[in-house]
């Protein structure tokens, strides 16, 4: 596999098995914080390093563990990582801590990570659960940023980024002129809004891809089976040709 | 250890657990005091934003509405509380609100809020930040329409500051004080303007030179936008002046509640004195009723300047139309009397007139019927039988606690109307003034003579016995010789005072020389069977046997309702003895009271009166033994905390109805009494143990400052429905009043002995 095929399989397997718009797993959270960027990317941040870590320490503690316990064994790693995450973003990131508010503990019961600690990382490898982490958190935050730009964008009219650890602002960028921009946006109606429209795309995107996929299955189908019959066409010929030859 | 024994799944459990737990552990001792210098320097920067450059100390507090989150006081500056309340968004939001040193709002500054853009965010935007920052520590707090919860909340919390800084810095205020509807935005109407599209008309009723009466019409909402009617006024003009006297809205026809805020007395008041040319503040919310009422009295003025010539010709008219207006001072109402009965010391009528519903939707006619006493011209009482206005609105007007402020009255304009319900409010009056008017009709000679007559007669029915006054005991002489006297008695019981049942009823006999009870038996017992007849057990009954005071015995415990009705007919009994028998009550143990009221006592049915009269008296000579008893139920426990001779303080425990009824806690208030006077000088209740929201309006601070300055608990009236509790204040203030004259009893208690 080349480089460049590798970049597209990331980015596509961002998208088609996005645990947000594919799975539809942490939707509470995706819709009650993603009003603004730097919500996104401050809840972006602590669920990689939560579902990473999480990953890490179930993937090893798995075989160990026996399945009737299972279950409160990964609850109480995740609420320690998620607790322990709480306190070091009140403790050096309180203006994003006040705005994350409790969606922060609300970490411990996203699915996506008991899914995932459910459904990959107890059956593989320590390097696998960490990759599988990442890419899971990534894909999290890449969905909770692309609604919260454009909740934040139409519901204010500005794009702005601000420093979590200083609370200096990095940039703002007015896009849309005041008195225009569309409130409902800052609102849940607004996140539900984006996030259908979001998720229609994706299952369309995603549609589109197994409609060609089973487009060129049924070309290739399609070609084998007119092969199979040039061959049998060609036998045959030969047959006739080896009978008139014997005659 | 097999994998999958619990003991293997036990001591992975609890080592998983306390590595996570020592992992926390650490981390919270790292990052704990980095969240709590974050938090201090958050409240700081918020402190700064109010006071630039101000020093800050957290202030202890004690806030019983639980709403106040911290109090900052920044020496030289004022004060600054944080305050946490809930409006719209079910997280509530933070906000603080600093009062200056002389009381006014240093400042106002959300912090944190929630609340839905263009409704309850307004309550934090630049047009409210600025009515409060307008205000003092002794306004109340305006509402904003549209978002009324949130500003409810914002009320809430900045009235719980209020409270804690005006305690703090002796300030005096009203805290049920409410703010008017958004005054800032009344309309100001010149009489310049042009009312032309109002189709103003007015008629000249009376004028003598002096004084002009027009009847005037005028297009309000009604007529302007829906084609309705116009609204009326009369309106009389000071002639020489050209000024306005008064403004009376005879019709409405805009809409209730609305543009009725313009035809309020106070809003009419605003035209008195005004002249042609001068311009009023109309009412914000009423712009419409505003300028019709304007355009009328614009009218009337007109009328005035451009027909003055008539002023000469018609004062001979005048006269009788002034008469019939003082005569019938509501005759909008369309009031109509029917004498039922007079014997010359009481009347009764009949009587209708007209309220909301008669006058603005042309519905029926309240009715009722008024006792009038005939000699004083006063009413003695009123039933509303026919009540036609709207239920929930108007029948204020004619609750029977509204309809009692007119007894001994001569004159309705002295009771206030109901806010609310001004319609019918006035319908009562006319009610009243037309009855008034119809007897003086009658014998307008005959009623000057006896006036004071009247004042002694009308608190004779309430005031007879007040020791277990509650109980409303009653006496009726079967016998009297001269040495024993037999009653039959009536007084409330449990069932009486609590469910509106029967009274348990007694025969008491009383040993007339002495004024001593000689035998008690109880002939109806309407109590809870099993419960209260402990109290009817000849047992308990023979105590009283040579008592002269009932509360000489003790009450029967648990049947205390009971045991207070026996002893509510005993005491009537007694008081029957004393006041049909003057000279017999010397001996008895109120001597000192009885004593002074004996001079008045010339012929027996008159004692009644001045012994009531007497009665406040009764406290202030000191018979301490017996004003104490008087809240004896509540039980009251009472200690001294400090005395100075001058300022005594006293901690108190007393029943209300949580330790009554249900054996609960009682409750606690902190008292001060002013020595030398015997007056109260402040209550605190510390303690509430009754319940929340019925009991607690007699723990109110409104209800509570009326006990300041005085000298007896009584002389303040219970709040209703929360008797119990307001019997438990009362007990804790008459205790350490009693308390407070007993070492200084000594040497003023001559002044008994008179």
């Amino acid at each position: 596999m080349s480089v460049k095929e590798e970049k597209k399989s990331f980015f596509s397997e961002m998208l088609l098995n996005n645990p947000v718009f594919g799975l539809y797993l942490g939707i509470c959270s995706t819709l009650a914080i993603s009003t603004s960027l730097n919500n996104a990317l401050g809840m972006g941040v602590s669920v990689i390093f939560v579902l990473v870590l999480s990953n890490i320490l179930v993937s090893l503690i798995a075989r160990i563990t026996p399945d009737e316990i299972h279950i409160p064994v990964y609850i109480v790693i995740i609420a320690t990582l998620v607790t322990l995450v709480g306190m070091l973003l009140q403790a050096y990131t309180p203006e994003l801590y006040s705005t994350l508010g409790a969606y922060v503990d609300l970490i411990v019961v996203n699915c996506i990570i008991l899914g995932r600690a459910e459904a990959f990382a107890c059956k593989n490898g320590v390097g696998a659960s960490a990759k599988d982490g990442l890419m899971m958190g990534l894909s999290y935050t890449f969905s909770l940023m692309a609604i919260s730009l454009i909740r934040q964008i139409l519901g204010t009219g500005i794009l702005s980024m601000s420093n979590p650890f200083t609370n200096a602002e990095i940039f703002a960028l007015r896009l849309i002129p005041s008195g225009f921009e569309i409130p409902i946006f800052k609102s849940q109606t607004g996140a539900f809004l984006t996030f259908a429209i979001l998720a229609a795309a994706v299952a369309a995107y995603k549609k589109s891809i197994d409609d060609k996929a089973a487009q060129a299955e049924k070309e290739a189908k399609a070609a084998a089976a007119k092969a199979k019959a040039e061959a049998a066409k060609a036998a045959k010929a030969a047959g006739a040709a080896a009978k008139e030859a014997k005659a | 250890m097999s994998k999958d024994s619990t003991a293997y799944k036990a001591v992975l459990l609890a080592i998983l657990c306390a590595v996570c737990g020592l992992l926390l552990s650490g981390i919270n001792a790292l990052t704990a005091p980095i969240i709590a210098k974050n938090q201090l320097a958050t409240v700081m920067a918020s402190l700064e934003q109010i006071y630039p450059g101000g020093e800050f100390t957290e202030a202890e507090f004690d806030d019983p509405s639980g709403l106040i989150q911290g109090v900052y006081k920044s020496p030289g500056n004022g004060t600054i509380y944080k305050i946490h309340n809930v409006g719209y968004n079910s997280n509530g939001f933070t906000f603080m609100v600093a009062f200056n040193e002389d009381g006014s709002v240093g400042g106002f500054l959300p912090i944190e809020h929630n609340e839905t853009d263009g409704f309850g965010a307004r309550c934090f935007q630049d047009d409210y930040t600025a009515t409060i920052n307008g205000l003092t520590s002794s306004d109340p707090v305006p509402l904003l329409s549209g978002a009324t919860l949130t500003s409810t909340a914002i009320q809430q919390g900045i009235d719980a500051a209020k409270a804690l800084f005006n305690a703090d810095a002796g300030i005096s205020y009203d805290p049920n004080a409410v703010a008017e509807p958004s005054a800032p935005e009344a309309p100001k109407i010149s009489f310049s303007d042009d009312f032309a599209n109002t189709e103003p008309e007015a008629e000249e009723v009376s004028n003598d030179g002096t004084t002009a009466v027009y009847s005037t019409k005028a297009g309000g909402f009604s007529f302007l936008n829906e084609k309705g009617n116009k609204n009326e006024a009369e309106i009389t003009l000071d002639v020489p002046s050209g000024t306005v006297k008064s403004v009376k809205i005879t019709k409405f026809s805009d809409t209730p509640g609305i543009g009725d805020s313009a035809t309020a007395d106070s809003a009419l008041k605003a035209y008195e004195g005004l002249k042609a040319g001068d311009s009023v503040d109309g009412v914000s919310g009423a712009t419409f009723t505003s300028k019709s009422i304007a355009a009328m009295v614009k009218s009337a003025l007109d009328k005035l300047a451009g027909g003055g010539t008539s002023a000469a010709e018609k004062p001979a008219e005048e006269k009788p139309a002034e008469e019939t207006a003082a005569v019938t001072k509501y005759p909008e109402t369309e009031p109509e009397v029917e004498e039922v009965s007079n014997d010359g010391t009481t009347a009764v009528y009949r009587v209708k007139t007209g309220g909301f519903s008669f006058l603005n939707e042309n519905g029926d006619k309240n009715e009722a019927e008024i006792t009038i006493d005939v000699p004083s011209g006063t009413v003695k009482s009123i039933t509303v039988d026919t009540f036609s206005d709207t239920a929930g609105i108007g029948d204020k007007a004619t609750a029977e606690d509204y309809l009692k402020k007119f007894i001994g009255v001569s004159d309705p304009e002295a009771v206030d109307s109901v806010s609310g319900a001004t319609f019918t409010s006035n319908s009562v009056k006319s009610m009243i003034q037309s009855v008034l008017d119809k007897l003086k009709g009658l014998n307008a000679g005959t009623s000057a003579a006896e006036p004071e007559a009247a004042e002694t007669t009308a608190p004779v029915e309430t005031a007879s016995v007040s020791k277990y006054a509650e109980t409303k005991p009653e006496a009726e002489t079967v016998s009297n010789d001269g040495s024993t006297a037999k009653f039959r008695t009536k007084s409330g019981g449990f069932s009486f005072l609590n469910e509106n049942g029967d009274k348990n009823e007694a025969e008491v006999e009383v040993d007339v020389p002495t004024g001593k009870v000689k035998s008690v038996k109880v002939t109806k017992f309407s109590d809870t069977p099993g419960i209260g007849d402990k109290a009817t057990d000849d047992s308990w009954l023979s105590k009283f046997v040579g008592v002269s005071d009932p509360d000489e015995v003790d009450n029967v415990s648990g049947a205390t309702f009971t045991s207070n009705s026996i002893k509510g007919m005993i005491q009537s009994a007694l008081d029957q003895v004393k006041s049909s028998d003057p000279a017999a009550a010397a001996p008895a143990a109120s001597a000192p009271d009885q004593t002074a009221a004996v001079p008045e006592t010339t012929a027996p049915e008159e004692t009644k009166a001045p012994e009531a009269s007497a009665a406040p008296e009764t406290t202030d000579k000191g018979d301490s033994q017996q004003t104490v008893s008087r809240f004896k139920e509540t039980e009251p426990e009472l200690e001294e905390v400090s005395n100075d001779g001058k300022t005594a303080v006293y901690r108190i425990k007393s029943g209300g109805f949580s330790f009554l009824n249900e054996k609960g806690e009682k409750n606690e208030g902190e008292i001060e009494i002013d020595v030398p006077t015997r007056t109260v000088k402040s209550i605190k209740i510390t303690r509430f143990s009754d319940t929340a929201g019925i009991g607690d309006k007699a723990t109110a601070d409104d209800f509570l400052s009326k006990f300041a300055g005085k000298k007896d608990a009584d002389d303040v009236d219970g709040v209703s429905g929360a008797t119990f509790t307001s019997n438990s204040v009362k007990a804790m203030i008459q205790s350490s009043i009693d308390k407070t004259e007993a070492p200084a009893a000594a040497l003023p208690n001559t002044e008994a002995g008179k």
